[in-house]
């Protein structure tokens, strides 16, 4: 009777620890965002803007319904990784997704060249200001996928 | 009798005077040492229009020798007037143009003792790696040598050396193209210099390890002819397996060294110009009492070795007639002794 009565307090203390140990973990210690995550801070204040020069809310260009794909990048990025972005981003597209691609410069000229080559559109221009100010993207290119104005999750293109 | 001696001698004073207004020296003819100090080691350069020099060297911002002073322009950035990096450079028309990427090239004017940015143009490639190292425009075409990969196949791969754009920056045509077995053996080319340079209506292109000359039809966009050029025996080649990338134990370190050892210890090619009837070449030579370069001037007609100059400076390029160097080596390779910036300029005199 003893030896059974040692074991349940032995039991019992095991239990105790555990769902103490998973209460902290869970809800006290702060979840600890990755150091590569993708994240955009007010979403509703990023302005990006179209070839022609006009200023547009990025908010204003997510689908109502489903998904919008985005690859963000430099022109000067590794060439062979913005292509095989865009490329996923094309088949993207023929399958009746929302896709847009969005580089990161301050001079709407030279966008309009780099584009100029691309079977693709649309193609907007971020101010490297904004970027920095909104987005933290610990590289690009990276392709992204919103829903509901949020990230819902991202890709990072790297040399093959 | 008489008139046989008398003849003989007219034959031998002819000769004699002939060979007398025939012997040329390369004569230094003015020199400029400017109040400013170089260390990266040299990689592009052409004589603009108003024999200025245009020289890019390793992590050193662009330098533009005037007549008076040396002067940066072009910094680095994204603005019009600036330069994210520079792969090569050539003259078009009045102007200079600066291969800022692979897809990319913007035209610098001079203006006001210095250039500014006047237009860019924008061309269509391919997906994979393209690396030019040397750019002409002729026949409102640009010819980009580098190496270009046409795949990502890891058995057979398909490479080119010269690719063709046309003025609207439309791909028309790679050219030199070959198949080689695996990555592994294509990636030398990419740290090699590829150099193509324009000879009246014909273009040479060549490597920076092997003394060969590929002759190129702009207009038929064809091979005309590939042949060796006369070898000196001082000539240092360099091994074939000479640039197969490996894996460093400490890459930041081992790969500076032998960089280094890659430039400076063979006779690479490192600089080709077309001035004159001439194709010039320099490349480093190895011996105790010898200069650092030779110089070698190959007839662009037939290619026969005709002169050779042995010198301590480092070609920059020709315009003119006037040969530009910098003096006494490399900034980079030959540190110390390269220390002051100074320009040698020379010709080729008739011996008085």
């Amino acid at each position: 009777m003893k030896k059974l009565d040692f074991f349940y307090n032995i039991a019992i203390v095991v239990l105790v620890i555990g769902i103490i140990t998973v209460v902290i973990y869970k809800f006290a210690i702060p979840v600890k965002q990755p150091q590569d995550s993708f994240k955009i801070q007010e979403f509703e204040k990023v302005e990006i803007i179209d070839l022609s020069g006009n200023e547009i809310k990025l908010g204003q260009l997510m689908a109502k319904d489903g998904a919008t794909y985005c690859i963000m990048f430099r022109i000067n990025d590794c060439f062979s990784c913005v292509f095989d972005a865009i490329q996923d981003l094309k088949r993207l597209r023929d399958s009746g997704k929302a896709c847009m691609g969005i580089i990161i410069h301050d001079l709407l000229d030279e966008v309009r060249g780099f584009t100029a080559n691309y079977e693709f559109s649309p193609f907007f221009m971020i101010k490297r200001v904004d970027f920095y100010e909104f987005i933290k993207s610990p590289m690009t290119p990276v392709l992204v996928k919103f829903k509901n104005n949020k990230v819902e999750s991202y890709r990072y293109f790297t040399p093959q | 009798m008489k008139v046989t001696v008398n003849k003989g001698i007219f034959v031998i004073i002819l000769i004699f005077s002939l060979t007398l207004a025939g012997a040329e020296n390369f004569k230094p003819v003015r020199q400029k040492t400017y109040d400013d100090q170089i260390y990266g080691y040299f990689s592009r350069a052409l004589i603009g229009k108003n024999n200025d020099i245009i020289a890019s060297f390793y992590k050193t911002p662009l330098r533009l020798f005037t007549s008076e002073k040396s002067i940066q322009f072009a910094p680095y950035g994204q603005g019009p007037n600036e330069l994210t990096g520079l792969w090569t450079l050539c003259r078009y028309k009045d102007d200079i143009a600066m291969v800022e990427m692979p897809n990319k090239i913007k035209i610098f004017t001079g203006k006001d003792g210095t250039y500014v940015w006047k237009e860019t143009k924008w061309f269509k490639r391919g997906p994979y790696a393209h690396t030019p190292r040397s750019v002409v425009f002729l026949d409102n075409k640009w010819f980009f040598a580098g190496i270009n990969f046409h795949d990502m196949k890891e058995t057979d791969k398909k490479i080119s050396f010269v690719k063709v754009y046309g003025s609207d920056g439309k791909a028309i045509k790679d050219m030199l193209v070959r198949v080689v077995k695996n990555a592994k053996s294509a990636t030398p080319f990419m740290h090699m210099d590829h150099f193509i340079e324009i000879y009246k209506d014909r273009l040479f292109y060549l490597i920076e390890n092997e003394l060969k000359v590929t002759v190129i039809d702009p207009k038929g966009l064809s091979v005309l002819k590939e042949l060796s050029l006369e070898t000196p025996g001082y000539y240092k080649p360099m091994p074939q397996d000479f640039y197969i990338w490996k894996k460093y134990d400490k890459p930041g370190e081992n790969i500076e060294k032998d960089m280094e050892q890659w430039k400076f210890s063979y006779s690479r090619i490192m600089k080709v110009e077309i001035e004159g009837n001439y194709l010039v070449l320099q490349f480093r030579i190895f011996g105790e009492k010898q200069k650092k370069f030779a110089l070698l001037f190959y007839n662009a007609e037939n290619f026969k070795l005709e002169k050779t100059v042995f010198t301590d400076d480092c070609f920059l390029g020709a315009r003119n007639g006037e040969y530009y160097f910098y003096a006494n080596g490399d900034p980079g390779f030959d540190e110390e002794d390269a220390d002051k910036c100074t320009i040698n300029v020379y010709r080729w005199q008739e011996e008085k």
